[in-house]
Formats: C-alpha cells, sequence, structure tokens
C-alpha cells in the first residue's frame, strides 16, 4: 500500500465531498489500490441504505386520539364572536323549544326520543319538526336576551337533534354506528323532552365542541359503557362526517373528548 | 370569499391553516395534525428510539406547534417548521431525563446486552430494531441529520433549514454519523443468522 488504509470517516467524508481536494485525490488513489477500503466504503453507503429501508411503525390509534384531545381541549372557552364571517361563522346558535318527551321507534329497532330545545326559559313549547325554521329567522328571532344571560357560553342555537338512542357506543365500531344513528334519527319524527341541569351543561359542551359547525346529531348515550355522548358535526366536506364522543364532565370550559373519528356519510 | 364548508378544509394549503388558526379558527389546527401527524410520529420515534417517550414528545410537539403558531413567519414550509418543532421537542426530553452511560463502540458485549431481543425473526422488523437501538448510540445532532436525510428522505438543503444550520454541517454530521453506525449494522449487511449481533467484517484502519 502506498498510503495509509482509511478510516470509515474519513470514507463518508470523502462521499460526502467534505475532503479537500489533496485529501480527496490521496484517497481516491489508495481506494484504488485497496480492496479492504473499497469494502468498507461500501458499508457507508449501505448505512444509508438500511436507513431507508428500516420502516416505522404506524402511529397508534391511542395516541392519535390522545393527541386530538389535548389539540381540543386547548380550545378557547366560546366568546361571542364579534367578526363578520362567511357561512355558519357568527351565527348565535339557538335550541328550539321543548316539551313533553315521547318514544318513537324507527325501523331499525333503534329508540329515538326527539327533543328539541328553547334557550330562552327552557319552558316547554311545541315545535313542528317537520318545519325547521330557518338560520336567518333563527338568528333574528329574540337573540339579544340570550346573549346576555351567558355572555362567556354560546348555547348551541343551530336546530340540531338531540336524542337517547340508547346506544353503547365503542371504539371498534364506531365509525359504523355513528353511520346508523346519523340515518335513524334523520327521519326520525320524534317529539319533545322536557329538559333537566344537566342539558344547559350539554349545551355548553356541543357548543364548546362544535364551535362555528352545525351538529348533525347528539346522543347522550354511553361509550364503552360509560356514560357519554355523541355530537356528531358536519365534516370538512359534504360527504364527511365529524363524530365526537365526549365523557359526562364536558360543558362550556372543558372537552373531556374520549374518542374522535371521521367518516363518510 | 369561500367559506371553509364549501371548499373543504381537506384542499386547504398547510400555510392558510395555520393563519386561519391564528386568527381563532378552531378546526384549523386539527387539520394539519391530522395531515402531518405520521411523519411526525417517524421522527419522533425514530430520534428517541422508544415509543412511549415518543409519544409524549409528539404530543408536546404538536401542544407547542399550537402555540406557536403566531410566531410562525412564513418564511419556511409548515412542514419545516413542525419537524423542527418535533425535533426539538425530542431533544428537550433527552435533557430531561438523565444521560445514559456511553458504551464504547469496541465493547461487543455491552452492545449485545442493550440490543433489543427479538422474539421472532422478522426481517424487516429486526432490522428495523436494529438500525433504531444504533441510532440511540449517536450523539443527537448526528441521530437528528441522518433520520431527516437518510431515512425520511430530506435533501440536504431541507435538512439545514429544519435543523437551522448550514448545509455543510448537515452534510458532516451525516458523514460522522454514517462512520458510527457502520461498524454496529455491519451483521445487518450479512445476516449469517438472526442473533449475531457483535459480528463485523472489520477490516484494518483506525477505529473512529
Amino acid at each position: 500500500m502506498t498510503s495509509a488504509h482509511l478510516d470509515y470517516e474519513t470514507l463518508a467524508e470523502l462521499a460526502e465531498g467534505l475532503l479537500d481536494l489533496d485529501h480527496a485525490a490521496s484517497a481516491d488513489a489508495h481506494l484504488a489500490e485497496c480492496a479492504d477500503c473499497r469494502e468498507r466504503s461500501t458499508e457507508i453507503s449501505e448505512v444509508s441504505r438500511l436507513l431507508a429501508e428500516a420502516s416505522a411503525p404506524p402511529i397508534p390509534a391511542e395516541l392519535v386520539t390522545r393527541i386530538d384531545a389535548a389539540i381540543a381541549e386547548q380550545m378557547p372557552p366560546i366568546r361571542e364572536s364579534t367578526r363578520a364571517r362567511s357561512g355558519w361563522h357568527g351565527r348565535r346558535f339557538q335550541i328550539l323549544s321543548a316539551a313533553a318527551a315521547a318514544t318513537v321507534l324507527v325501523g331499525t329497532g333503534v329508540t329515538v326520543t326527539r327533543i328539541a330545545l328553547n334557550s330562552d326559559q327552557l319552558a316547554p313549547s311545541a315545535v313542528d319538526s317537520a318545519s325547521q325554521p330557518s338560520l336567518q329567522d333563527r338568528a333574528a328571532s329574540g337573540d339579544a336576551g340570550k346573549r346576555e344571560a351567558e355572555p362567556s357560553v354560546r348555547t348551541a342555537s343551530v336546530p340540531f337533534r338531540l336524542v337517547r338512542t340508547g346506544t353503547d357506543y365503542r371504539r371498534s365500531s364506531l365509525t359504523e354506528q355513528v353511520r346508523t344513528a346519523v340515518r335513524a334519527t334523520a327521519t326520525a319524527a320524534g317529539t319533545d323532552a322536557t329538559t333537566d341541569g344537566r342539558t344547559e351543561i350539554l349545551l355548553g359542551c356541543v357548543g364548546r365542541i362544535g364551535q362555528h359547525r352545525p351538529p348533525v346529531l347528539v346522543d347522550q348515550a354511553t361509550f364503552e359503557g360509560g356514560e357519554a355522548t355523541l355530537i356528531v358535526l358536519t365534516g370538512d366536506t359534504p360527504e364527511r362526517l365529524d363524530a365526537w364522543v365526549v365523557g359526562p364532565r364536558c360543558s362550556a370550559s372543558r372537552s373531556d373528548i374520549l374518542q374522535h373519528s371521521r367518516l363518510d356519510r | 370569499m369561500a367559506s371553509v364548508s364549501t371548499r373543504g378544509i381537506g384542499r386547504t394549503p398547510d400555510k392558510e391553516l395555520l393563519s386561519r388558526h391564528a386568527e381563532g379558527d378552531p378546526h384549523a389546527f386539527a387539520e394539519l395534525v391530522h395531515r402531518h401527524r405520521d411523519r411526525m410520529w417517524a421522527v419522533a420515534l425514530r430520534t428517541l428510539g422508544d415509543q412511549e417517550e415518543a409519544a409524549d414528545a409528539l404530543q408536546d410537539a404538536f401542544l407547542s406547534a399550537f402555540r406557536a403558531a403566531g410566531r410562525f413567519r412564513g418564511d419556511a414550509a409548515v412542514t419545516t417548521w413542525l419537524h423542527r418543532i418535533v425535533v426539538n421537542a425530542c431533544l428537550d426530553r433527552l435533557r430531561r431525563k438523565s444521560i445514559r452511560p456511553v458504551v464504547s463502540m469496541a465493547d461487543d458485549a455491552a452492545f449485545d446486552a442493550i440490543a433489543p431481543k427479538r422474539p421472532d425473526p422478522a426481517m424487516a422488523r429486526e432490522t428495523a430494531l436494529d438500525v433504531t437501538a444504533a441510532l440511540q448510540h449517536l450523539p443527537f445532532e448526528q441521530r437528528a441529520a441522518l433520520i431527516l436525510v437518510d431515512m425520511m428522505g430530506y435533501s440536504v438543503e431541507d435538512a439545514a433549514q429544519i435543523l437551522e444550520v448550514p448545509a455543510g454541517t448537515i452534510k458532516s454530521r451525516c458523514a460522522r454519523g454514517r462512520a458510527r453506525l457502520a461498524p454496529l449494522l455491519g451483521h445487518l449487511r450479512n445476516r449469517p443468522a438472526p442473533g449475531n449481533v457483535g459480528e463485523t467484517k472489520e477490516g484494518g484502519g483506525t477505529a473512529s
């Protein structure tokens, strides 16, 4: 050999073009004559190949949920929106009036109790479920009083369905169960139900999770056997839904998210 | 002006999502997370070599990003910015933990002792475990550079942006990292049989 063997570091630097011209030239000259060093040089490029081929396990589902929940907890408590925005933004959420509870059995055997609520005084009044007033009407009619009543809480004002389907939602079958619930409750006639103290808190929760998106369905149910509420929002496109399962501590100031799933209708 | 609902948040560019988030749109950041979490998970896992640590670091990173969004200047890509936050979150975790004992490169017995046990031979998975374990022996800056360049496939320039160092520094760190890994991964090239962690084809020359 005309020169000393090349160590891994020199070979790696040579490969990256980091050696000065003289040094590189003598290294090349040595490599031309030395099989061992050529072998070591190959090992360096093999390192890159091995790194490139090493697969990473996919992100665990529990971590996805955990991060979603952590981000959702960061959502600020709902404040009055003073900015004019297009679409749903800036619309006040209102609740339709409530009356006596009744149960309607739908074809699938799902029991749907249909509840519509009025945030004015949470007093019962009849509502024709078939004719939902438009959002503009809702926003225009008597909002001012409600606004002052809960200055830091925007309770849901879009006419949405608050139901009790009796479903026990499960992590593994959530998307299918959500689809079923949405379809089952879409056509249910239903009548109205009385409200209780929990409902105020629930409405705050729905407002917090829903924010600027109109809820499609709110189902007071169970998740993996424990008390929970399913909140289904319209998704990022009309064919998509955004389903949130929250625990009993969900309120206007806290999300308490148990599961989050995006799905096609 | 197209609203989110008509345009579809799925087609909104990253930068716009970030500025919407900074303006108070409550769903914009969740969409960013949704888009990039797989890549960021790969970076965190490879950097820390441990699933639980990586999970914590990733959550820290996304929360950091959530809060720092207002400071994003828009001069780099959002993904560059996110990568940087993830790498820093990993570094923070390492700094907070006690310093691990350094294993000498020549100490095969010690390396065997800390190499992960493989319950069942599955070639690619074994390689991944060995590679990840070996990576943990590199100084952080070499590890981060190799993860971005060799594993995630970023250009030297992109990696330089992410780590906020000159491109030449990235090259140097990659070179030194590869040099350190070569003797540790020699067994994977030949694979005479699983479990022969210590055998390498060392030729002459000085160890680096």
